[in-house]
């Protein structure tokens, strides 16, 4: 069959206008398919987890089974537009705006530390009209954008130690305001993306020692001074010996172990789960989603969900080596990260392996702004794979607001 | 891992167009993504590994533990049986109450809250609700009572707010209800939570942590026919606790009634009248050691001798099993054990044994006629005194009372006829290194001293008969710390003198041993219900009956098991030998007895013995142990009172106030 055009005009071009502007935009095959499997995949099944892990006890409370379920579809709706449009318009021009992206996001969070709402004992939700927003997940691709356009502008082979102190600068405002929140486990996202830009954007290694060196003296120095909340140490300490935690702080962990160790190999079926359906994983629907899924689905499933999160990543990290130039290298760099880290941090944190550390299940956890924040990511992953080629393959959209670019 | 073997080819792919990779991909960019791609290797390596041994290796664990979270099984604790009076009035019965309990293993991830706001709703401290939780012997696995009795409104409010209160739970738990409140106190017993102790023991096999068990009274040594069957309730829970589906289970079994000899009318008599009989002790001037006795404590046994029949048995200081339900609080219980109250938990009837005085006499009596020291037509002078080598025995009278045969020694309770009849009989038997077992010891024996009665109660006392062989093992017992006093007091001392001689020869049956004995004195230990046991034998001709206190057990579907009477001895007197105790304890009660005047004017001849046993420094021990009718007996009361003076002062006129009552005789006063 004839190409199926990918962007904003499809349907309302005929396809006499197709095949004219065939030059000039990209056509569908060159999508990476699989990366947009496993996208759709993780997203459609963290509906049903999500639906697992809410109906029983919306059901007891006399509230509709579907509430979350149905929150979570119209977020994703609005995420997989957001993908499209992300992925339609060449990376290029999109680094021309990622300034105001950027800006943006960083007004969004220091609007939290003014107006928002604590949960948790972290202030990192804002209410606008009704609509409640974390703006630290829209952050997250600004601050990728932000960085591949600072290092984009270079012409220089390598980024000196300039553009480093700039990356350092960009990323540093956001995390300052995330730290204020606080919010350990997103800060912890933001401090992964910048050395996975800084690794694979080319930064010599001398500088990586440096930033690492500092890095570890910065965490130092914060637990030294007693910058960190109790119940953050009591998370960690709880972690290193659970024996001597208190309840309240293991409770979590325990449940969590019992729900994922009680899937067995095959799981339990689909909504059979004890732990989900009673209730006995506090967070089982955000945070701590993957219980859900290993206690019903047993290791099958969860092994399952973990390899298509490694089929993303691989994808991801395959488009930072496909990209025609350094931008798009950095784009997917910044995207890859935050997958794995989130991916490692929340899955270890469900097994055992890492301390609780609040941090959703990429494209699975219900939450909006989290969902839409990872599919626009997804959505710039997309971007620099369908754009690899050159200008050659702009969709026409793309050339039109690039104007004369190069 | 698809990342690394994909890695190669990765890199070598060119892009369809034919683009090649553009100058500007740094140096080492491959070394770096190959870095990175062991870094993701290794992470997702750790993160299937963890869940392999999570869900595979350890999952039957798992599996086990969300079961556990989620299944509750709540044991249902079985109503204990009844305990009721001969015509079965109850005197213990079962209510059920609503009892907050906290299981400390699941108040959820926030125990200190929760157990904040659980002591702000039952209005008491933290502090306190967490001594409540861990004074229960339950341990943290079992719910722990906190609050017996709610008030409907708190448990309403933890029904609608269970959700706040993971681990809290309103049972409704079957508990002990004392209708006539402390009333045979000591012979129900009471009831309290199992202890460690006792789940070790083979008796409380199949008892979990918690458990209730009888302690003390029937409730002890009828456990296993009061104990019921707990029923299991299987549900369903979720985080909160709440129950979402019953999974079934089984209905508990009440355990069985009891139904006692005691008649609850004679019980309240008894203990009134060993009331009254206290306090009027308390206000008899003691003319020995000045000011009134003291009278701190009593008993009161009243027998069918018949069969053996416990009709009533009152101990004096009492306690109020009611005070146990729900857990004794620590003050009570301290109380109940210390010394200024005289230990209220101890049964007095039989726990204890006492020095019987001149009650002891009918024992010597029936020894000497049954060995021929006496006959019933022989008599023996009674003076003032009676000499033994260089030490001389008082009566109690300072007067020469004349001539007297058996029946009148024990009718005048005549001291030195009967040290006469124990140094004859001491002699008899060889002196000091004399026959093993005396006359008077194997007569003792006979009528049940020094020997377990086998009362259904517990921690009966045997007490001491004593004599040449019990003397030698008791030196044996003792003489290592007779000789270590002798050897460490100053020389010349008369504790020395005592002791060294205690030392050598504390084995020898002296004729003063057999003196003192004689009267009730020295070591002659006895517990009011063996000597109420041994003049029952007087009274029905010569059997000793195990005396009991359960009468029928009542299982399910009303099938009765009667307890049957059951001899245990045998007092072998002739006749005539019978008739002349009988007929000296008759005297007693007459006008020119030791009790003649407590019972002047009582028309139901009652045969008794007046006793007032010597504990010096204190004051005595007042006895009155008697039968009645005396002709047809269907009765044996005893009275005791320590440190209560003359028996026939402040012992018989408790005897007569039973008898009032038990015969409804002008006076009487009837108890309700």
């Amino acid at each position: 069959m004839g190409d199926i055009v990918f962007g904003p005009t499809v349907g309302f071009v005929r396809p006499a206008i197709l095949s004219r502007s065939r030059s000039a935009t990209v056509p569908l095959r060159h999508v990476d398919g699989l990366l947009l499997l496993a996208t759709l995949g993780l997203s459609g099944f963290g509906l049903v987890m999500i639906y697992s892990a809410t109906a029983p006890s919306l059901v007891t409370e006399g509230l509709d089974p579907r509430l979350f379920v149905e929150r979570q579809i119209t977020s994703l709706a609005l995420g997989l537009g957001v993908m499209a449009v992300l992925a339609a318009v060449d990376y290029r021009t999109l680094t021309r705006w990622a300034a105001f992206a950027y800006l943006g996001a960083v007004a969004l969070l220091a609007a939290t530390l003014v107006a928002g709402e604590e949960v948790n004992a972290s202030q990192s939700w804002l209410s606008v009209g009704g609509l409640q927003l974390q703006p630290a997940e829209l952050a997250k691709p600004a601050l990728v954008l932000a960085l591949a356009s600072l290092v984009g502008e270079r012409r220089q082979p390598r980024p000196g130690p300039r553009v480093l102190l700039g990356m350092l600068l960009l990323a540093g405002v956001p995390m300052a305001l995330i730290a204020a929140q606080p919010d350990l486990g997103t800060l912890l996202v933001f401090a992964a993306v910048l050395f996975g830009v800084v690794l694979l954007g080319g930064v010599k290694v001398r500088y990586i020692v440096l930033l690492v060196l500092l890095a570890v003296l910065a965490v130092g120095g914060v637990v030294r001074m007693g910058l960190l909340e109790d119940y953050q140490l009591d998370r960690v300490s709880a972690f290193l010996d659970p024996k001597k935690a208190p309840q309240a702080v293991t409770y979590n962990v325990t449940q969590a172990q019992i729900a994922i160790g009680s899937g067995q190999l095959a799981g339990r079926g689909l909504f059979q789960g004890s732990q989900t359906s009673l209730s006995y994983v506090p967070e089982n629907h955000t945070d701590f989603i993957f219980t859900v899924v290993g206690e019903e689905l047993g290791f099958v499933g969860a092994a399952g969900t973990l390899g298509a999160y490694a089929l993303l990543i691989w994808r991801a990290l395959r488009i930072a080596a496909l990209s025609r130039d350094r931008v798009g290298t950095i784009i997917a760099s910044g995207v890859l990260t935050v997958f794995t880290f989130q991916v490692a941090v929340n899955v270890g944190m469900a097994v055992g392996l890492v301390p609780v550390t609040g941090l959703p299940l990429p494209l699975v956890s219900y939450g909006g702004t989290s969902l839409v924040g990872s599919l626009a990511m997804v959505g710039l992953l997309q971007n620099v794979h369908l754009h690899r080629f050159g200008r050659r393959g702009m969709t026409r959209l793309s050339s039109t607001l690039a104007g004369g670019w190069g | 891992m698809a990342v690394a073997t994909d890695q190669v080819s990765l890199f070598k792919e060119v892009g369809p167009g034919g683009v090649t990779r553009e100058g500007g991909r740094p140096h080492g960019f491959r070394l770096r993504v190959g870095l990175l791609s062991t870094v993701l290797l290794l992470v997702f390596s750790a993160l299937f590994a963890r869940l392999w041994f999570l869900q595979v290796m350890a999952g039957e664990r798992y599996v086990a533990l969300a079961q556990d979270n989620a299944t509750r099984t709540v044991s249902l604790e079985a109503p204990r049986g009844r305990i009721l009076d001969r015509h079965g009035k109850a005197l213990v019965t079962t209510r059920y109450a609503m009892v907050v309990t906290v299981q400390s293993n699941e108040l959820g991830p926030h125990p200190d809250a929760v157990l904040r706001e659980l002591a702000d709703l039952l209005g008491i401290s933290q502090r306190q609700l967490r001594s409540r939780i861990d004074n229960s012997r339950a341990g943290p696995l079992w719910p722990a009572p906190v609050l017996v009795d709610a008030p409907r409104r708190l448990v309403f409010y933890l029904h609608e707010n269970a959700e706040d209160f993971p681990g809290v739970r309103v049972e409704q738990r079957p508990l002990r209800r004392y209708p006539h409140g402390s009333l045979a106190a000591h012979v129900v017993g009471y009831v309290g939570e199992i202890n460690e102790e006792e789940l070790d023991r083979k008796r409380y096999r199949g008892y979990d942590p918690g458990d209730l068990i009888g302690w003390g009274g029937v409730e002890a040594t009828h456990e296993s026919q009061l104990r019921g069957i707990k029923g299991t309730r299987r549900a369903e829970v979720d985080a909160q606790g709440r129950i979402l589906r019953e999974l079934g289970g089984r209905a508990p079994t009440p355990g069985r009634d009891l139904r006692l000899t005691i008649d609850l009318r004679t019980q309240r008599l008894a203990e009134r009248a060993l009331d009254q009989g206290l306090a009027q002790a308390r206000g008899t001037g003691d003319s020995e050691r000045g000011g009134t006795y003291a009278a701190p404590a009593g008993a009161v046994v009243v027998l069918d001798p018949r069969n053996g029949e416990l009709l009533a048995l009152a101990s004096n200081p009492s306690f109020s099993p009611a005070r146990f339900v729900g857990g004794v609080g620590d003050g009570y219980w301290k109380a109940l054990h210390s010394k200024s109250n005289h230990y209220p938990l101890i049964n007095r009837t039989l726990q204890s044994a006492y020095p019987p005085g001149s009650v002891w006499k009918v024992v010597p009596a029936a020894a000497a006629l049954r060995h021929g020291f006496m006959s019933t037509s022989s008599t023996l002078p009674c003076p003032a005194s009676f000499s033994l080598g260089s030490a001389t025995f008082n009566n109690w009278s300072s007067t020469d009372m004349g001539s007297m045969d058996i029946q009148r020694a024990l009718t005048m309770s005549c001291d030195t006829v009967f040290y006469q009849l124990g140094t004859r009989m001491w002699m008899a038997e060889g002196g000091e290194s004399g026959r093993a077992k005396g006359f008077m010891t194997a007569e003792g024996e006979r009528f049940g001293f020094g020997a377990l009665t086998g009362v259904d109660l517990p921690y009966e006392t045997d007490g001491t008969v004593p004599g040449r062989r019990w003397k030698r093992e008791y030196w044996r017992d003792n003489r290592d710390s007779y000789c270590k006093v002798a050897r460490s007091a100053s020389s010349g001392a008369y504790e020395r003198l005592l002791y060294a001689e205690l030392c050598s020869d504390g084995w020898v049956w002296r004729g003063g041993d057999a003196v003192n004995m004689s009267i009730g004195q020295g070591d002659v230990q006895t517990s009011p219900l063996q000597l109420a046991n041994a003049y029952a034998a007087i009274a029905n001709g010569g059997t000793r009956y195990r005396p009991h206190v359960v009468k029928a057990v009542i299982g399910e579907s009303g099938r009765v098991r009667k307890v049957r009477r059951e001899v245990i001895g045998r007092v072998p007197l002739r006749p005539e030998h019978l008739a002349e105790i009988r007929n000296g304890l008759v005297g007693v009660t007459s006008a020119g007895g030791t009790a003649g005047t407590p019972f002047a004017g009582f028309d139901v001849p009652v045969a008794g013995k007046t006793g007032t046993a010597e504990n010096k420094p204190l004051a005595p021990y007042a006895w009155f142990v008697s039968y009645a009718p005396a002709n047809a007996p269907r009765y044996v009361v005893v009275a005791m009172v320590e440190q209560g003076g003359g028996g026939s002062l402040n012992a018989a006129p408790i005897v007569r106030q039973v008898y009032e009552g038990l015969f409804a005789r002008p006076g009487a006063r009837r108890p309700g």
